[in-house]
């Protein structure tokens, strides 16, 4: 869609110029077109930040309709309130009904989210269909009257629905300008760091299940409202227009207009809005049974699928591009911490009789150890010794089956891995976590806590990368893994300890020697304490670790200092045999 | 006794539920989908074709030359060629996919309404499987050569869906169709004629098999027993330990190994929807027997069921999910005995009683399904039997 971009301002001018004077340039009876298709932009903004944005399979969004349209219709009807209080009432309804559904089901990744989420669909629709004395049961809800506004008469309302086009147009631009803002914040990001690896997202302080939430509440809301036009402008409702197809049609919104993309979606929402409604009017004119229009529409959305599965505006977001949050950096707040820590004591990292069962074998038995501050700590063992599993267990990402750990005197057991990296504890991968859809700016600024584009530049320069607008997927594995270390880097003056899982797999010399001297220096700069784990001596030997832990069988073999540990016999025996 | 019955009623419709089960799970262990077009195959093969085979002759031709023209057209795409190999090979592949599916169009043709319940279920079982390979090789193959997100899967197996469902409320209309005693064999069937006609209910009757005194097995449920374990211990004991098998679970596990192994791994996949869906076919049909009627959306909440199913028992573990199928039938056929409506009307006033919404478990029966699998999801994600 180069056009668009190409001439950005004049078609969004042209465009809201269009939208304005709709309603007077078409024959009456295609107003109403113009009114379902906003609403199901509407629509398709709710649900692009679940499913868009933050990455969730939501198959039970005709659910909040639902939830929506019944609220607007008990309120309008029964305690014949206002539209001016129904509408944020349904808003909140939404908010409260999408956090309520969200707290089960959000713990879960993509598939069992997604089963989850039609389950509760049609939960939804079965209190419905059970309750007919709230919301009239199986027949529907009928009699729900038609929203009046002070200056317009009362036919402009019904047909042609003049009204009811404006009050949504007025809420629609407010809502995407909304909604562009957010995903240019730090909770913006916060989605889109959940979509690319929920791991990462908790190893880097983000509290997933709080912001999954979120994103889910604030979706369900958006659909709510919908779901209070839909109410109020048909003016009957019944439990079987919000079923699957309904949440199938949502769902379209987003692949047809490109998924993640606000103005793709919008244009969806269109898109699909218009065509189901100039097909019922053309089914109803020719006769034909109105479920023709299902298959044609199912047809239809095969063979776009099947040419374009990107959607039209298939283009990816862009944080540094667009300036970014260019806030300023809050140097005080971090040097504050480190100082406190470093006078109250030398022991930065403690780990007390660490015991690790799985399912009765035992990974990690009864390891004590203790790292000060500011050293480098080499974590070695032949393969299975369980390194890694030591630190998921600092780093929480498992639990601890008996023993305590604590940094800085804070004891870290029932902690959640998000918690534990607010506290200073980075963490880099054994397998490579890079996000390949974006480019290596965005990989950086989307995990930075609050660095400047320009620091994203300098990181960029040290790390050796020339172009940040490469995307990812065009990496080598090297490169990818660097790009790792210079996302954790980014935000090193947070980090007190940092976790390196085997850092040079997979690097040529060149590249390994390259990433010691800038662990080396960011070491300094920050006062950082350091746990490599790693086969690779040669990289320990020029990192001059202070200390090295040889772990064999879930044990702690031996300690002392790397030339130690290099000459002792006992050691070598367990990693190359007798025969040495 | 009522409870006796109930279980036995919930043990019938888990060997249901079980056959249509293995399909979805073979879809999403195979290939991550979740394969929301299989209800609607199984009402299409095991429902339509089947009533096709056994009565065709009282339908319309169109009714014939639609559904015909769906099943061969399904078979010719099933087995099209995927890639440009050489003139002569991709010439006799192609020859042999539109052979295939013109005999499919004429042999079904032919037969329809020639044959009886039995043959009929084992010559739709084929059929059905190349409709859903069909699908996967039409709907969801080429998005996933394209690394499309999983979004785009998704939303095209709901769109193959809602496209079969309508489809056939097209060509067979919303009527609900009955299976008629004369079309079904006269041992599953004792008509209680003058009974049947006095109280102008529906003539069919079903044949007993007395257990005790009190209760018997009707004759329907007997053979969907019967065939339930008969499929499934083909299943294990033969299938599990043919090529196609071993390839399926190869490709399953790592594309990327099994490709390098030499398993085409697209042929393994097309070959487990195809298993699925002959399964499917035949549930479906055991489930018109069952409920005796059947219309063309039908297939939907039961493929939600047997989905929830899956998800309780382990989606993707075959016996997980046959297990999932059993405890979710049960918990459905003994939910309505759950006196709660009884309760709430001795002990609480008529107004309250009129304002909540209905407390008979019956109607909430599928709510209880969904509920369990929330909770049983929340503790256990993997499903209640996963290994």
């Amino acid at each position: 869609m180069g056009f668009f971009r190409q001439y950005e301002k004049l078609s969004t001018i042209i465009s809201i110029i269009i939208l304005f004077i709709f309603p007077f340039i078409v024959p009456q009876g295609f107003v109403s077109v113009g009114f379902i298709a906003l609403q199901y932009a509407l629509f398709g903004l709710g649900l692009n930040i679940v499913v868009g944005w933050t990455g969730l399979l939501d198959l039970g969004s005709a659910g909040f309709v639902a939830v929506g349209a019944y609220t607007a219709a008990i309120c309008l009807t029964l305690f014949s309130l206002p539209m001016w209080i129904v509408l944020p009432l349904t808003f909140i309804v939404g908010f409260l009904s999408g956090i309520l559904l969200g707290i089960p089901t959000l713990r879960h990744r993509s598939d069992y989210f997604a089963i989850l989420t039609l389950g509760f669909a049609e939960l939804i629709s079965l209190a419905i269909r059970n309750w007919p004395s709230v919301t009239g049961g199986a027949y529907g809800y009928s009699g729900i009257p038609a929203l009046k506004l002070p200056f317009m008469s009362a036919s402009l309302m019904t047909v042609p629905p003049i009204g009811y086009y404006y009050i949504v147009l007025i809420l629609i631009i407010p809502t995407y300008i909304l909604l562009n803002r957010l995903r240019e914040t730090k909770l913006g990001m916060q989605f889109q760091v959940i979509k690319e690896s929920e791991v990462v997202a908790q190893a880097y302080g983000i509290n997933v299940v709080a912001v999954k939430t979120f994103a889910f509440g604030l979706s369900a809301a958006i659909i709510s409202v919908g779901g209070f036009f839909w109410a109020s402008y048909q003016r009957s409702i019944v439990w079987t227009e919000f079923d699957v197809p309904l949440s199938c049609m949502l769902l379209s919104i987003l692949i047809i207009g490109g998924l993640g993309n606000t103005r793709g979606v919008v244009i969806g929402g269109v898109i699909i809005g218009s065509a189901s409604e100039i097909l019922r009017i053309l089914l109803t004119a020719m006769g034909l049974p109105q479920n023709m229009r299902f298959f044609v529409f199912a047809v239809l959305l095969l063979l776009f699928i099947n040419m374009r599965p990107f959607g039209i505006f298939s283009d990816k977001p862009s944080w540094l591009r667009k300036g970014g949050k260019a806030k300023k950096t809050k140097e005080g707040r971090c040097r504050a911490r480190v100082d406190v820590a470093t006078e109250s004591n030398k022991d930065l990292l403690i780990c007390n009789a660490i015991t690790k069962k799985f399912d009765g074998v035992v990974a990690l038995d009864n390891i004590t150890f203790t790292v000060e501050r500011g050293d480098c700590i080499a974590l070695i063992g032949p393969n299975g010794a369980g390194k890694t599993t030591l630190l998921n267990l600092i780093n929480g990402f498992q639990k601890i089956t008996n023993g305590d750990i604590y940094v800085n005197n804070v004891r870290l057991n029932n902690l959640l891995p998000f918690r534990i990296a607010r506290l200073g504890i980075g963490r880099s991968f054994q397998d490579i976590c890079v996000f390949d859809d974006l480019t290596i700016e965005d990989n950086l600024l989307l995990l930075s806590r609050n660095s400047m584009p320009d620091d994203i530049q300098t990181v960029l320069t040290q790390f050796g990368y020339q172009d940040g607008t490469v995307v990812c997927s065009l990496l080598s594995y090297g490169e990818k893994k660097i790009l790792d270390f210079a996302r954790l880097f980014t935000s090193a003056c947070y980090f007190e300890l940092l976790l390196l899982d085997e850092p040079t797999a997979g690097l040529s010399i060149g590249e390994s020697e390259r990433l010691v001297k800038i662990i080396n220096s960011l070491r300094t700069k920050y006062s950082l304490t350091i746990i490599i784990v790693s086969h690779d001596m040669f990289f320990l030997d020029t990192m001059q670790v202070d200390k090295v832990f040889v772990l064999n069988n879930g044990k702690l073999f031996a300690e002392g200092s790397f030339s130690e540990i290099r000459n002792d016999k006992n050691v070598k025996r367990v990693f190359w045999g007798d025969e040495v | 006794m009522i409870i006796i019955e109930l279980l036995l009623n919930g043990l019938v419709e888990g060997c249901l539920l079980a056959l249509i089960c293995i399909g979805y799970t073979l879809a999403y262990g195979v290939a991550r989908i979740l394969n929301f077009a299989h209800a609607d195959v199984m009402i299409a093969g095991g429902g339509y074709l089947v009533l096709l085979l056994i009565a065709g002759d009282s339908f319309s031709t169109s009714i014939c030359i639609g559904t015909t023209g769906l099943f061969a057209g399904a078979a010719t795409i099933a087995i099209w060629p995927r890639r440009k190999l050489n003139g002569i090979i991709i010439w006799r592949k192609t020859l042999v996919s539109i052979t295939l599916g013109l005999s499919v169009f004429f042999v079904t043709f032919l037969f329809a309404g020639k044959l009886s319940l039995l043959t009929a279920t084992f010559l739709a079982a084929p059929l059905t499987g190349l409709l859903a390979a069909a699908i996967y090789r039409l709907g969801y193959e080429p998005l996933i050569h394209r690394n499309a997100p999983r979004m785009s899967i998704l939303l095209s197996a709901l769109a193959f869906s809602i496209a079969l469902q309508s489809l056939l409320l097209m060509l067979w209309g919303s009527t609900t169709r009955a299976f008629l005693p004369d079309l079904l064999p006269s041992w599953l069937v004792v008509t209680h004629g003058e009974q049947g006609l006095a109280f102008g209910q529906s003539v069919i009757e079903h044949g007993l098999i007395p257990i005790t005194n009190s209760i018997s097995l009707p004759t329907y449920d007997a053979l969907i027993i019967l065939i339930f374990t008969v499929t499934v211990l083909t299943y294990e004991f033969f299938f599990r330990k043919t090529k196609i098998c071993c390839g399926i679970i190869a490709a399953a596990d790592s594309k990327i190994a099994a490709r390098a192994c030499g398993i085409p791994v697209d042929k393994m996949f097309t070959y487990a929807f195809l298993i699925g869906g002959a399964l499917a076919s035949v549930g479906g049909t055991l489930f018109v027997l069952r409920n005796k009627s059947m219309n063309p959306t039908a297939g939907f909440s039961v493929g939600i069921i047997a989905f929830v199913a899956c998800v309780l028992g382990g989606i993707g573990n075959i016996r997980g999910s046959v297990l999932g199928a059993f405890m979710v039938s049960m918990i459905l056929s003994l939910a309505p005995a759950i006196p709660l409506d009884d309760w709430a009307n001795s002990h609480l006033t008529e107004s309250l009683n009129e304002w909540l919404p209905s407390l008979n478990l019956g109607d909430w029966s599928y709510g209880v399904i969904y509920i369990i699998m929330i909770i049983t999801v929340m503790f256990k994600p993997r499903g209640l039997f996963s290994e």
